[in-house]
């Protein structure tokens, strides 16, 4: 399958990989948008349809990263609005999601019950606190940077390090509810949450390839140029 | 059990002798080649079950190389730190199996067979945690440091640590409440 461009429709991008719909709303794009092309639907609701197939194409495509010349060339105050989306959504929709089946499976677990509620809650929280120190440091560092604002220190490491721990636990919890549970253990809630959790560890991976090959990489280009000057 | 073949690799002529005596004193160990260092040692190394290897021989930058040259030339063999001098954890903690200075013959025999049947080889074949494992993952699971662990389970702690690694690669997990976790479900530890 060939990359996604500006002129294929959207209806087919989404064909080709299913998973692309949840960008829609991290873009804001509503659904209904008929048989309209990608570059159509991006500018009607003011999007760079350049970041728009450069994500989708990261997402559907193992091999692809853009070149750095891309890179150079991204809307960065729309891919933070990105990213900020795509927290929002791991935190309030998919965590929250897989915390009620969780519950569930918990109340059946007899003594297991609170040792499991609160490696959850632990992880849930290590998630908010990464995000969010994210969007402390992170972002208010894409906007001093961009304005060729030297003084701002560059917080750009550890962050690879973060990504690591958060898909790792995610794992954990896994192994711990198909492997390690007694089987008699609402076994269908288990096989659902399973689903939910595989699904979300794959996106939060691309997530995280977003930010460590697109946005980092983007940062030192600028930082670079701004020594430079 | 099969005839075990081991290559020493040992730069002091004392320890190598030492370490002859000892493990010719059991009948299925047999000492198929002692080298002072790491190079020129292939061919032997192709027909070992296990490679006791003294880390002085190699400097602290190309032990993972050193190591991963070794797991090519022989996938099966496992690799044992014979540990004499001081090494910084960095260099330790490339090791499951450590052979101290200080243990007697049965604990370095022990070593031996279990470095044996932990080779590449049966790795994927056992994957259930053996019963030391299990009393780390419980001393972990209970909230014991490594120093605290190697004090009550008097082993070193380069020995906990390579422990740890392999209930992490068994069970696929590592975080403490994680470990928590698997100990209370597979009954080790009450809730």
């Amino acid at each position: 399958m060939a990359l996604f461009q500006r002129n294929q429709k959207l209806a087919d991008i989404l064909n080709d990989n299913p998973q692309l719909i949840l960008m829609l709303p991290r873009f804001d794009i509503g659904l209904g948008f008929g048989e309209k092309k990608a570059k159509e639907v991006c500018e009607e609701n003011h999007i760079s349809t350049d970041l728009f197939l450069m994500l989708c194409n990261v997402y559907t495509f193992d091999y692809y990263l853009p070149s750095e010349e891309e890179i150079r060339k991204i809307d960065s105050e729309a891919l933070m609005n990105y990213l900020k989306a795509s927290h929002d959504y791991y935190l309030t929709q998919r965590l929250t999601h897989i915390g009620h089946h969780l519950e569930k499976i918990a109340e059946q677990a007899g003594q297991i019950k609170p040792m499991l509620l609160k490696f959850f809650s632990d992880y849930k929280n290590e998630v908010k606190r990464h995000f969010s120190s994210e969007e402390k440091t992170i972002f208010p560092y894409i906007q001093s940077v961009t304005k060729q604002n030297n003084n701002a220190p560059s917080c750009l490491n550890n962050v690879e390090k973060s990504h690591v721990n958060i898909n790792n636990k995610l794992s954990e919890l896994t192994n711990i509810l198909i492997k390690y549970l007694s089987p008699d253990i609402l076994p269908n809630e288990r096989i659902s949450v399973w689903f939910d959790i595989a699904q979300l560890s794959k996106d939060l991976a691309k997530h995280s390839i977003i930010e460590e090959k697109i946005l980092i990489p983007y940062l030192r280009i600028l930082e670079k140029e701004n020594s430079h000057e | 059990m099969n005839k075990c073949n081991i290559v020493l690799i040992e730069p002091s002529h004392i320890i190598a002798e030492g370490m002859r005596r000892i493990l010719e004193s059991v009948n299925d160990l047999s000492i198929i080649h002692v080298s002072e260092r790491i190079t020129g040692i292939d061919v032997h190394v192709h027909k070992a079950d296990v490679i006791i290897l003294n880390p002085r021989v190699v400097t602290e930058g190309e032990m993972v190389s050193t190591l991963h040259n070794l797991r090519k030339m022989n996938e099966q063999a496992s690799v044992i730190a014979l540990h004499t001098h001081y090494e910084s954890t960095n260099v330790m903690k490339h090791f499951e199996h450590i052979i101290e200075l200080g243990n007697d013959t049965p604990s370095i025999i022990e070593k031996i067979r279990s470095a044996q049947t932990t080779g590449n080889e049966n790795k994927t074949e056992n994957d259930d945690l053996s019963i030391r494992e299990k009393e780390v993952l419980v001393a972990v699971a209970k909230g014991l440091t490594n120093k605290e662990i190697a004090e009550a389970l008097n082993i070193s702690i380069h020995t906990v640590i390579a422990h740890r690694k392999n209930i992490t690669s068994k069970i696929g997990i590592k975080s403490i409440p994680g470990l928590t976790l698997y100990a209370m479900t597979n009954g080790l530890l009450e809730p």
